[in-house]
């Protein structure tokens, strides 16, 4: 009996990082285009852009999808109409949605697919119902509904569920959360968080005479843990949930490539042998900046072992170096982000799913200088035998 | 538009509170039990069933007749409560409750199947802040309590636009600014005093925001945390009674009866006198001094006036171009590197503009690929030749946008 397969859902901040998603595994992107989404400082997508994405993956038999799930303003509303009109001729495989008002506004004027998004906190069977009705096919569902949870809603409603399986979360419930609006004057729910919940706090006794601080508790008292769920893929596969989605349009190249041909892999084992080699996925996700990690709600409720109190800085095990820009006839040219020296042990991401290591002893401008060293914001060429392609990503363990 | 008289809503969880609002004036009371009330700051966690609500609402109806009842049901319900809510349901139609206010607007589908002669008032308390939205939600539920960011000319553009709708706004109270499932406060709870009990409030202080007390309050079902100030609309009473609302909420929970019953007590007292004469009217000092005097936070208006989130709208992008590319690498005196982002033809003239906005036009630039092929008098496409190469010129630098050299008309 074969195994139903979810989709890998993968972000991408830009074309570039949606083609690096594809190419290590993803079954479809999440992207924002230049009007309402959540993620204002990520690159976005122009229209032309967001041509180009759904076109590459039309050709590649993926999709895209495009988020519009900010809570929408009357006057949102009165941009987000002509954009509308535009994603209609672009037709992207669906929208994804957290205000009633959007959806009910793209449902009149598209033919979009409809999903509502995490944003709209939806934590149960009856949620899920009521945006069916309102014109929704898939529900991504709150960070804290649990598999258990996903599991009983799928047996009792004809809906596509969709869950976070990786990535920063909000301490919130996401969407139930204004912080923002009322210390930065930003709105966390139309792209202006300013993730007042990763803050340092002093805690004080409410009736501490005059407020004082003297005494006050100091921690990372909201600052959630990152979600980590390939542990829980036999679940999750399992469950029939029709996707699993990572989190980050504003992540790394290198983070995109990461997670997606881990999770690639982890769900590719199990619905092959019914295993998973739990323990190299974790260490592999490890590798790549991170806040520490928890299963976030999908077991349990989160505890307060999902809270990384005593935060100091992100953990990581490797750096991003660069990506793979071209390959012909065993010569690569690489776009560099993180200065190299000529000679550092580094790894490469293949789309393969493997890592190779890579030392590059001689390295040279695109003009075919030799370089001693890569340098920040510079292409470089390099030959080598390894099998390289376009959209593999380097990286350089860091010494411990 | 309203043409019942305007309800003065608070909160109430005892005996106590119920006797104490309707003697100060309150003429709806949103009454809760924390096993299924999110914020009620009472501890009914440990009490089985629903009975409190009969009490409450004979001792209500005793005191005053006239005065309507809901019941606050506005956890975010997980699998788990819906037992708790059938529960609930029962308990309501003895205690002859027939109005739940609800946060998650899936609940209209619970009662729906379970329980439709419950009339259901949604308060999402973020989101839901566009006519569209409302307008869906109209035909669910039989009222709304509209956000704290909409500014009141929204909140006049909403009501006149779905007119026969019930609408309320909190004009008074503490800003609920985050709902999280999240326990934050167990780990230093030990520290703290009562720290046996479900509830536990403390205020805390963000290093970012010095000076600013923020309360958080953690149950059994969240952690809480509210803004520095309270929101307070007693110096808008003409705009208030201008929109014409349904309802106006005053909210205590979390501070003593004398900050509920004096709103109370305030609210109804400027209502009247406004009503009665509007040319003569003004907030006396007695009026805000009495309000000073139960308060513990600043008293502001929040977004009521203006939405200072509207102001922060993002950069429009820059169309007066076509941009096609963007350069990845330059090397002096040889050459520019660009990454293509759309499709051009060789012969249309480029130009590049840098980050600090200078524009370069680029003379004769003898297009390459990235392996040396002339491009000449050809259509360079994204997917086919996603790197160009051209001489290097004074002026270029990584980052530039590359663009058709044209005026877009």
């Amino acid at each position: 009996m074969s195994i139903f397969k979810p989709e890998l859902l993968a972000p991408a901040g830009n074309i570039e990082k949606l083609k690096i998603a594809f190419h290590h595994g993803a079954d479809a992107c999440y992207v924002g285009g230049t009007v309402f989404g959540l993620r204002k400082f990520a690159d976005n997508f122009s229209d032309d852009q967001l041509t180009q994405a759904v076109d590459y993956a039309n050709t590649l038999g993926k999709k895209v999808y495009v988020v519009l799930n900010g809570y929408a303003h009357n006057t949102d509303l009165d941009d987000l109409a002509p954009h509308l009109e535009t994603l209609q001729k672009i037709q992207p495989h669906g929208f994804i949605i957290s205000d009633m008002g959007v959806m009910q506004l793209a449902k009149k004027m598209t033919s979009i697919d409809l999903h509502t998004s995490t944003q709209a906190s939806v934590t149960n069977l009856y949620g899920c119902k009521l945006w069916k009705n309102a014109g929704a096919k898939r529900v991504i569902l709150a960070r804290e509904v649990s598999i258990d949870d996903c599991k009983a809603i799928k047996e009792h409603l004809d809906i596509e569920l969709e869950v976070f399986v990786h990535g920063a979360m909000c301490a919130s419930y996401s969407g139930k959360c204004v912080i923002s609006n009322y210390t930065a004057g930003r709105d966390s729910n139309r792209g202006g968080c300013v993730q007042s919940c990763r803050h340092t706090y002093d805690i004080i006794p409410k009736d501490t005479p005059n407020l004082s601080v003297e005494n006050a508790i100091n921690s990372h008292i909201m600052n959630a843990k990152d979600l980590m769920a390939v542990s829980l893929i036999p679940q999750l596969v399992d469950s029939g949930i029709n996707s699993l989605k990572i989190e980050g349009r504003m992540k790394s190249n290198l983070y995109v490539a990461n997670a997606v041909s881990v999770y690639r892999a982890a769900i590719d084992e199990y619905c092959d042998t019914k295993s998973t080699a739990v323990t190299t996925y974790e260490s592999e996700l490890k590798k790549v900046s991170n806040r520490e990690f928890s299963t976030g709600g999908l077991a349990h409720m989160p505890t307060d072992e999902s809270i990384n109190y005593d935060y100091k800085d992100y953990s990581k095990g490797v750096d991003l170096i660069g990506t793979i820009k071209a390959v012909k006839d065993h010569i690569c040219i690489a776009q560099i982000k993180v200065p190299f020296a000529a000679g550092d042990l580094l790894e490469l991401v293949s789309q393969s799913g493997n890592r190779h290591p890579l030392i590059l002893n001689d390295i040279q401008t695109i003009s075919g200088a030799p370089l001693t060293a890569a340098r920040q914001d510079t292409l470089i060429q390099f030959k080598t035998d390894i099998p390289i392609l376009p959209f593999d990503v380097i990286r350089k363990p860091i010494a411990s | 538009m309203t043409s019942s008289p305007l309800q003065f809503i608070t909160f109430a969880s005892t005996e106590a509170q119920v006797k104490s609002a309707l003697h100060a004036g309150a003429t709806h009371l949103i009454l809760e039990d924390s096993k299924l009330s999110l914020r009620s700051f009472n501890d009914d966690f440990s009490t089985p069933g629903f009975d409190k609500l009969i009490h409450l609402a004979t001792v209500a109806k005793t005191s005053n007749p006239q005065c309507s009842l809901s019941f606050n049901l506005d956890i975010m319900p997980h699998a788990i409560h819906f037992p708790l809510i059938h529960q609930l349901a029962d308990t309501l139609t003895a205690a002859k409750i027939s109005i739940v206010r609800v946060q998650d607007p899936g609940l209209a589908e619970w009662f729906r199947e379970n329980a439709p002669h419950i009339s259901l008032i949604l308060n999402t308390e973020t989101g839901n802040q566009n006519t569209e939205g409302i307008a869906y939600y109209s035909t669910l539920f039989k009222g709304q309590v509209l956000v704290n960011d909409i500014p009141k000319a929204d909140i006049n553009r909403i009501i006149s636009q779905i007119p026969s709708h019930h609408f309320e706004i909190q004009v008074q109270g503490p800003i609920l600014i985050q709902n999280s499932p999240r326990p934050f406060l167990n780990k230093i709870k030990p520290q703290l005093p009562h720290s046996q009990s479900p509830i536990t409030i403390v205020r805390s202080q963000a290093h970012e925001y010095p000076g600013r007390f923020f309360t958080f309050y953690q149950n059994p079902h969240a952690h809480l945390m509210y803004s520095y100030f309270d929101k307070s609309l007693l110096r808008s009473i003409p705009d208030l009674v201008d929109l014409n609302l349904s309802g106006w909420i005053i909210d205590g929970r979390g501070y003593n009866d004398a900050y509920t019953t004096t709103c109370l007590t305030l609210y109804r007292s400027l209502y009247h006198r406004y009503s009665q004469n509007p040319e003569t009217y003004q907030v006396n000092t007695e009026d805000s001094d009495a309000l000073d005097k139960v308060a513990t936070l600043p008293q502001k208006p929040g977004f009521f006036k203006i939405n200072q989130t509207d102001q922060d709208r993002p950069k429009k992008s820059d169309h007066s171009h076509i941009e096609i590319g963007v350069i990845i690498d330059a090397i002096k005196g040889e050459w520019v590197c660009a990454e293509v982002k759309k499709s051009f033809h060789t012969s249309t003239p480029l130009k590049m503009i840098t980050p600090e906005g200078k524009h370069v036009p680029i003379a004769h630039p003898e297009l390459v690929s990235i392996w040396d092929i002339p491009l000449i008098d050809t259509l360079i496409t994204p997917s086919e030749t996603p790197l160009i190469k051209f001489k290097w010129q004074k002026g270029c630098q990584i980052k530039s946008r590359l663009v058709l050299d044209t005026e877009i008309i």
